[in-house]
């Protein structure tokens, strides 16, 4: 059996996306949206505010992640910023970035 | 992913039917790591519909009986080299169902088809119910202190 640290979907560690995430300078932290669902969920744990979902037809999973970013900078700079992070853990992916709060 | 998922599909088939002979392998086997695999995703409260639930509290409190059913709400089909799944269970308020049913999914899979070399064929999971914060004052929480000393 997989450890929380370890589990894949379709390829992709959903932490270690998290943590791509968590270290653009926009990004506060992560969320679970407003009902705290969003996530991964996997043996041993969630990973709160990053779904990667598996597509259909195999490939590059879609990914979404729900932040909270930090007042003040733009909220397109901060959609850019996480995509531009992601570009590379997640190659070719579809991105979503839902920006569910501000804060300082 | 799917190139070694695939990989392993096809050496599965060789791995359990040799010509050599063959490795069969007990429903329950299918069951009992099908049963560990979903509990073990965050999001699960427990395994079972209704009525598995409520035999399996009585079983539990039978002197003997092994303690708690690893296998409890899951129903499994074995052939020689696929299986196929079913799980009833119940989910932790506040989760997002269809996304954890996935994680339970590809857990399953991945479990039985790495301690098994079993081709998963299909895991169907029925949600049965959903565990609310407020539940826990029912039927888990602890035993009412005795009224006599």
């Amino acid at each position: 059996m997989t450890s929380p640290g370890r589990a894949l979907v379709a390829g992709v560690d959903p932490q270690v996306v998290a943590a791509a995430v968590l270290a653009c300078p926009a990004v506060v932290r992560l969320s679970g949206g407003p009902f705290g669902a969003a996530g991964t969920y996997l043996p041993g744990g969630r990973v709160t505010g990053v779904v990667v979902r598996e597509v259909a037809g195999g490939g590059a999973p879609d990914v979404a992640v729900h932040l909270v970013v930090r007042a003040g900078v733009p909220v397109a700079e901060a959609a850019e910023q996480v995509r531009t992070a992601l570009v590379v853990v997640v190659p070719g992916s579809r991105v979503d970035v839902h920006l569910e709060d501000v804060e300082d | 992913m799917t190139e070694s998922t695939k990989s392993d599909a096809a050496k599965t088939s060789t791995e359990l039917v040799s010509s050599q002979g063959k490795t069969t392998i007990a429903d329950t086997v299918v069951a009992k790591i099908a049963g560990m695999a979903a509990r073990e995703v965050h999001g699960v409260y427990r395994l079972g519909g209704g009525t598995a639930r409520a035999f399996g509290a009585i079983r539990e409190r039978i002197p003997g009986s092994g303690g708690p059913n690893v296998s409890q709400g899951v129903s499994v089909e074995v052939g020689e080299t696929q299986a196929a799944v079913d799980i009833d269970v119940v989910v932790e308020y506040g989760v997002a169902i269809a996304d954890l049913a996935a994680g339970i999914r590809r857990n399953v899979i991945q479990s039985l088809q790495q301690m098994t070399g079993l081709q998963v064929v299909e895991v169907n999971i029925a949600v049965d119910d959903i565990h609310l914060p407020s539940d826990e004052s029912g039927d888990d929480a602890e035993p009412t202190p005795s009224r006599v000393q």
